[in-house]
């Protein structure tokens, strides 16, 4: 199949429905949801409109992704200082 | 030299960023420091595309971002909420700076000028040589149909600005930041204008009874 058509298609159909969450609502959330995260919450249940934003926003998940690699080599000691 | 303390409670970092002088120049290079070893580490540890450049270059790509995101970070106080840790609040902000970054290095030829007027991107016809094995010649007048469909939906649904964003963000790929700037908008607005370009088409298609299941068949097939 034509990789464009296939790409154009795609984006159509998967949209997600009026009144779900924008990107800087999705983006502003993060720090608040660290705390849950990092005790091993899954967000598809604490916010399930967030998750779904993630799930067809691969900018915010490009970001959420960054964050959470970020928070947790800070959480395990993994960002050392460097005269440590 | 003033000892380094790198671990401040909320109001302690607040106190000492907003203040002036001397609480305030320690605070900044202690934040500074550590939004640095985060991005560091995701731009050694995570960024296949990155895997190119020294560890030289890398952190002076982190410092760089840790630098545009400690200013950033001190020029939006007022909306910190006390809501998290503050360094984890600021920590996101770190990661909206190096990614918008790296978006903007991607993308940095990128011109919407370059993209063409609606649907012209389509094959021209079903091509019916193309597949392994030949289609049925209904088979090639239903895709033929269906592809001016499209065409027609490209051109008439959407604002020419809808689909030059449209086109860039799902075909091309590039980053909404990039599109966003190249538009003169912000990303949120060309979120919602990318959004409303989407509904549109997906209902104008479920109006003419053609699903996502029934288009991928239709093309799939060779
Ligand atoms: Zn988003």
């Amino acid at each position: 199949m034509d990789e464009k058509l296939r790409k154009i298609i795609e984006v159509i159909f998967t949209t997600h429905e009026e009144g779900e969450m924008d990107c800087p609502t999705c983006h502003e959330n993060l720090h608040r949801l660290w705390s849950l995260v990092e005790n091993g919450a899954e967000i598809s249940e604490i916010v399930p409109a967030l998750a779904a934003h993630l799930a067809c926003c691969p900018e915010c998940k490009e970001e959420y992704d960054a964050f959470t690699c970020i928070m947790r080599a800070e959480q395990q000691g993994l960002t050392s200082p460097p005269e440590a | 030299m003033a000892e380094r303390i790198l671990d401040r409670t909320n109001d302690e970092w607040l106190a000492a960023l907003q203040g002036a002088g001397e609480a305030q120049a320690p605070a900044l290079d202690d934040l500074k420091e550590r939004l640095q070893r985060g991005i560091f580490y995701y731009l050694s540890r995570e960024r296949s595309d990155l895997s190119s450049l020294s560890s030289h270059e890398l952190e002076q790509m982190s410092e760089d971002m840790a630098q545009d995101a400690t200013l950033r970070v001190l020029n939006n106080l007022d909306s910190f909420r006390g809501d998290s840790m503050f360094t984890t609040w600021a920590t996101r902000i770190a990661v909206r700076v190096a990614i918008s970054d790296l978006r903007r290095a991607r993308y940095k030829d990128f011109s919407l000028d370059n993209i063409m007027a609606d649907g012209d991107f389509l094959p021209a016809s079903a091509n019916p040589l193309m597949g392994e094995r030949p289609l049925s010649p209904e088979r090639v007048t239903e895709r033929n149909e269906v592809l001016g469909k499209i065409r027609a939906a490209l051109s008439e649904v959407l604002t020419d600005r809808q689909f030059r964003a449209l086109y860039a963000y799902a075909v091309q790929g590039v980053s909404l930041d990039v599109i966003a700037e190249e538009l003169d908008t912000n990303r949120n607005a060309l979120y919602k204008l990318i959004h409303d370009a989407r509904q549109k088409l997906r209902i104008y298609f479920e109006n003419q009874g053609l699903s996502m299941d029934y288009l991928i068949n239709l093309f799939g097939e060779s």
